[in-house]
Formats: C-alpha cells, structure tokens, sequence
C-alpha cells in the first residue's frame, strides 16, 4: 500500500458530534464524561442519554455517567470521506466497562501504536461552550 | 414456505451493462432492462399489474419515472429503499403480493444512478451519532476486517484474493463494470481507501438497473418453459445493540438465513451458487460464515482452496459481485436475481456453473447507529 498521509492529531472545530448538555457530566473543574442512562425498568444501557427507554419505552431512567477508561474494540485509519473531514483519520469501537460501546475518532500521533483491545482513554473536550469526545491510547 | 402460499416464478429477466451513464435520466437507464424483462416474459404491458420498484438515491417515485417511459403508468407502484437491499426488498413485496393472489403478473424493476452524486463515500444521515463522528461505509467494513484479523489471523492477502476472484469471475460477465483481471499485489498496491481497505477491495461508484417479471407458477409455463421458482423469500431488519457486539458476526444476515432455511427446508449443502453482498473484500468471507457455508474463521480456507471459485464446491458471486460487477446500490438486488435466475437457466456462458438447480442472493446493508446493517434481503430460487 503507498505510504499514508502524517494523521491529524487534533479535532477540526467542525468535526465530532457536537455534544447535548444533558449529554455531558462535569465531574470537576476540568474534568468532563460521558452521561448515558440506565433503564430502571428493563435495565438496558444507552449512550447517549436519551428520554425515553428506546427498548420498554420506559421513562424511568437513571444516569448511566461512563468512566475514562475504555477497551479499543477495532479501529481503521480513513482516507477517503466526505467533504469537511481531513484526511487521514483514525476511527474506532471502544467498549467501556459499564457496558456501553462508544464509537468515535480515535487521536494517535502513530496508528501503529494501536493495538485491537489496547486501553483508551474518553477524552470529553470542551469546545466554546459545548463538547465533543474523542479517544486518544493511554499514556 | 407457508402451505397456504401459491407458489411464484420468474419468467423474464432484464438487467444493462453496469458502469457510468451520467448522460441518462434514471428511466432512460432502467428502460432496457425493463423491455428486456417484458419480452422475455412473453407479456404486455397492459398485462402487468402492479410495478414494485427499489432504489436508494435516485430521487421520488422511481418506479412511476420509468413506469411513464415504458408505457406501464396507473397500475399501482410501490417504491421501496431499503438502503443496498432495496430492490431485493421491491422483489419480496412483489412474491407476497404474487403469493397471496392478490396480483398475477407483476414487474420488479431495481435501477440506481450514483454517479449522480459525484463519487465518493455514499452520503449517510448527518443526524446519525456514527456518521458525525466521522463514519464512512468503507471504515465500517475495515474496522470489520480488523477485528477479523486480529481473531483469526486473516492477512491482508487473504482479503486482496477476494477482489482477485470477484475480478476473475467478472472479467467473464458481459454486464460487469470491472472486466479486467487483477492480483493481489495490484489489489495490495492500490489507493489506501480505510485501512487495510484498498481501492479494488471497494465496490465502485456506478449506475445499473434490472428488472424481473414474476407469476403465479402454475401460469408461468405458457411464458417461459425455463421459469425459476422462488423456493423462498426472507427480509430482515437489524436488531439495536447497545452494548457489546461481535463484529465478525454480521447477526442480520445469520438471522436472516437461518430462518429462510428453516422455512424452506433448504440448507447450505443444496446451494449450487449463489451471489451475496460482497460490497468491500472482507464482507464476502465474514457472510461465507454467516451464510453457513463454512464454519466460523474458515472463510480464508474455503476461498483459498478455491471452493467459492467457478469450478469449485460453492462459486459464490459468479457475476463478478459487487465488486466488479458494480454496486448501484438500489439495483444490486435486482441484479443478482437475474444473474442467479440465469444461472438456473443455463444461460450464463463463460461463468455458467455447470448444472446449477438451487441458488440464492443474500443483500443486506445500510450504516445506520445500533445496528449490524439496516437490512437484509435473502431468496432461493429453484427449477
């Protein structure tokens, strides 16, 4: 395969979904997560949080907030996407341990310290006031 | 099948060269297919009563636009997406509608135009979660491949052998977009699209259309002495994870499958050949699984020893597959029905596989959030 493009190692201010507010839980100062929800009554997990149980219909819902820490299910490098995304980039499936799969882009400075089922971490970054998440390899 | 069912055969087959007609409207691409479907059906057009019609991208009311070039308009026409299933799905609706008496003959027309879109990615839902954190059909499929490697120590030849016999089988299909002959290091050696996905592991960007017309069996002989019975016709939609999910296991179409088989009393084992959804190189070993024609991680070793091959145990995608065939999404359906429906005839040439009695066509797809694929299209045809 002829050799790829260096990768990008930050979000474009366009790129990744941009987050609900319902969507995120600050911790602390500096320190934002993931908020999924629980169904109280048929106890499936969702991310992201959403109002209504998408299985029972349920609205008894409780949070479901995802640690930072997760397991890189499988990951690709892209090159070829839509108009707005630069290219390459690397994507991936990260399972978190409370039982939800995330999915989103996944910054690395090389893909070949990438390893299918390496930890990762959720990094949950601010942007102007809202946030998007990504996923960057434990240090 | 239910007993309560009339039985339902093909009678006439069209399908166009696939590959790039920019300079066609959608009807003036499906047209031919359509008049080539009625005259070997030995039927008029005042005879079809209903029209079902699958496409994807190709704009509102296909069917009613080349209804109104083929002189077929005011029967009813139900149009169908159903993402890459879509016109597998207009051939289902039609065999109920053929199968519960409720229409005679009835016209099934599949046609895409994509490169209307100026190539690419297929565009996908901007409000999907997946899609605007950067998802692309090609990485989906290549986050797949990776995971398939790492559990079962796949190479990425293995996967450029795939798009090596797709080209093998294609360059012997008059109708193919790709009729060229490949290797794997020109397969390995080709632009990197997602990792380790290269360009000729992709289905390309092109147009395409086919048509079937289908009838109640018992009046399907005064047509054509050579009609294809539908053994069985089987749609499924994805099932919503949340959680965990084993991605070399694409779940819609072992579902899918398992219970058409069921339903049928057909199994694997009777397959004579077959055409399923190679989209990218690794979809066609993780469906040879699914489908049941191997057991779980031997899929390299049935392509390798060259069973899937013409010639061999179970050729798979005779017509070269999505991947030099072409994949106009909504028509690909379609599509494989006819090569199929050939096959059964005797009618395929250079790529016929040597007395075929059984075949199926497996589509599935559609990137949607939560799900293995939107859809899934399975049907087995006998005669």
């Amino acid at each position: 395969m002829p050799a790829p493009a260096p990768l990008k190692t930050a979000l474009a201010p366009h790129e990744g979904r941009l987050l609900q507010p319902a969507e995120v839980a600050v911790v602390a100062a500096g320190n934002a997560r993931l908020r999924g929800v629980q169904c109280a009554d048929c106890g499936l997990k969702v991310f992201p949080v959403n109002d209504v149980c998408p299985s029972c219909l349920s609205t008894h819902l409780n949070e479901l907030l995802l640690g930072e820490v997760g397991k890189l299910y499988s990951y690709t490098t892209v090159h070829v996407a839509p108009p707005g995304w630069e290219t390459p980039y690397v994507i991936g499936y990260v399972d978190m341990p409370e039982g939800v799969r995330l999915f989103g882009k996944v910054q690395a400075a090389n893909v070949d310290d990438l390893r299918v089922d390496m930890a990762v971490t959720v990094k949950v970054v601010a942007a102007d006031d809202r946030y998007r998440y990504y996923f960057a390899p434990r240090p | 099948m239910k007993p309560n069912l009339r039985s339902v055969s093909v009678i006439g087959t069209g399908i166009v060269p696939f590959g790039k007609y920019r300079e066609l409207s959608v009807p003036q691409l499906a047209r031919p297919a359509v008049i080539e479907a009625l005259r070997e059906a030995n039927v008029e057009q005042k005879q079809i009563e209903a029209i079902y019609s699958g496409a994807a991208i190709s704009g509102w009311m296909a069917g009613q636009r080349v209804a109104r070039e083929t002189g077929m308009s005011g029967v009813p026409v139900i149009n169908c997406e159903n993402a890459c299933s879509s016109s597998a799905t207009a051939f289902r609706e039609a065999w109920v509608a053929v199968a519960t008496g409720i229409s005679e003959y009835t016209l099934v027309i599949g046609v895409e135009q994509l490169t209307r879109l100026g190539g690419g990615t297929l565009p996908l839902d901007q409000e999907d979660i997946d899609v605007a954190n950067g998802m692309v059909m090609p990485g989906l499929y290549a986050m797949r491949a990776q995971r398939y490697m790492h559990d079962y120590g796949a190479t990425a030849s293995d996967l450029a052998a795939v798009a090596v016999k797709a080209r093998r089988h294609g360059a012997l299909n008059p109708h193919a977009q790709y009729r060229k002959e490949t290797t794997e290091e020109e397969v390995l050696a080709s632009r990197r699209i997602a990792d380790p996905l290269t360009l000729l592991q992709c289905c390309p960007t092109g147009d395409g259309a086919a048509a079937l017309v289908i009838c109640p069996t018992e009046i399907a002989e005064r047509h054509n002495a050579a009609h294809v019975r539908v053994l069985g016709s089987h749609l499924a939609s994805g099932r919503y994870t949340t959680g965990f999910r084993d991605m070399t296991i694409p779940e819609i179409t072992v579902r899918c499958a398992g219970e058409l088989y069921a339903e049928t009393g057909v199994g694997p084992e009777d397959i004579d050949v077959l055409e399923c959804h190679d989209a990218f190189s690794i979809a066609e070993l993780l469906y040879y699984e699914a489908l049941g024609l191997c057991g779980r991680g031997e899929a390299v070793k049935l392509l390798r020893d060259g069973a899937t091959s013409l010639g061999g145990r179970i050729p798979v995608n005779p017509s070269g597959g999505l991947l030099s065939k072409g994949h106009p999404v909504g028509a690909s359906g379609a599509a494989q029905m006819v090569e199929i429906v050939r096959q059964l005839q005797g009618r395929c040439g250079a790529r016929q596989v040597p007395d075929a009695k059984i075949g199926l066509t497996h589509v599935t797809g559609g990137g949607t959030h939560g799900f293995d694929h939107g859809a899934c299209a399975i049907h087995l045809f006998g005669r």
